[in-house]
């Protein structure tokens, strides 16, 4: 934020509070609408020193002032918001990385391998074993790739968030598609919300 | 004023507000609150902080420019001036204004 150490307390809690009801805004746009007001205070401050209160008053809510610069401004209504925003389309992303963490447990680590095994006297024995005693450590890593690929978008803000989402959610689709017979199958519920994720708009409105 | 003449007046106020403050710039170039209390004067913005949200949106349009003038004062001020797209865009509204707001008017005022 911008340093508006010069004001006295009241104003530099004002901008602050805007400050954080904007962060949709885009950078350029919010500190001008910032040093705006920042000028506006320190001019009605100049020629009334005593008058902070009611000048604060006269500058209205953080509330209003946000919700018009939101709704004002440059390209808002198509950039996505620029810092990490929870919103609908986070909301539904974070269940599919819970709904892929849960596939890995599932595939991973509860015993659904079965195995059999024939003795020399010819007694074949049918065991059920974890993919992880089955296959070692190594296929963690295959299995973690679509907790990594749900990961991800959780994590971007701004463009790269609506440009990871589609990105990871087509690399999800593409490894889960041919495996859906063998492990993929766990990752289906995740996929199917990282879809809904994918296509859901990035604004704050839409949440 | 009662609630539905707040009404009114606010979805009115809306609509024109920004070329209002492109009117007062086409005056002259003016800083944030020699315009908000002029638009306050007036009843055009219900308050000062609504102003500033309309400059940032006007400048990324270009409509308006701002840059600080250091000679007018004790600190340097933030001047706002119109530019030649804001007076373009003023007049296009004085060109549709002027004869919706006589349509209005007539219908409105119309006896029945």
């Amino acid at each position: 934020m911008l340093s508006y150490d010069d004001l006295p307390a009241a104003s530099r809690a004002w901008l602050a509070d805007l400050d954080r009801r904007t962060t949709e805004l885009p950078p350029p746009a919010r500190a001008e609408l910032l040093e705006g007001i920042a000028a506006h205070l320190r001019d009605a401050l100049a020629v009334d020193p005593g008058g902070e209160v009611r000048i604060l008053a006269d500058l209205g809510s953080t509330d209003d002032v946000a919700a018009e610069a939101v709704g004002a401004a440059p390209a808002s209504d198509s950039a996505p918001p620029q810092g990490w925003v929870f919103n609908g389309k986070r909301a539904v992303q974070i269940l599919a990385l819970v709904l892929a963490v849960a596939g890995l447990v599932t595939a991973g680590l509860l015993p659904l391998a079965t195995s059999v095994t024939e003795t020399s006297d010819g007694v074949r024995e049918v065991t059920r074993e974890t993919l992880l005693a089955q296959n070692g450590p190594g296929i963690l890593a295959i299995l973690a790739v679509p907790v990594i690929l749900t990961l991800v978008p959780v994590l971007l803000r701004g463009r790269a968030w609506f440009r990871g989402s589609i990105v990871c959610g087509v690399l999800l689709a593409l490894g889960i598609g041919p495996a859906m017979m063998s492990v993929g199958f766990f990752f289906v519920p995740a996929l199917l919300a990282a879809g809904v994720g994918m296509i859901l708009p990035p604004r704050r409105r839409d949440a | 004023m009662g609630n539905a003449d707040t009404t009114i007046a606010t979805n009115l106020r809306k609509g024109v507000v920004e070329f209002c403050v492109l009117a007062l710039l086409r005056q002259e170039p003016s800083y944030g609150l020699a315009l908000a209390r002029q638009l306050q004067a007036r009843g055009l913005i219900s308050s000062d902080g609504t102003l500033y949200p309309l400059l940032v949106r006007l400048s990324g349009q270009g409509l308006v420019q701002s840059k600080w003038v250091t000679d007018d004062g004790p600190r340097p001020r933030k001047y706002y001036s119109l530019t030649p797209a804001g007076s373009a865009r003023l007049e296009a509204f004085t060109r549709v204004w002027v004869p919706l707001r006589d349509a209005v008017d007539a219908t409105v005022e119309e006896e029945p």
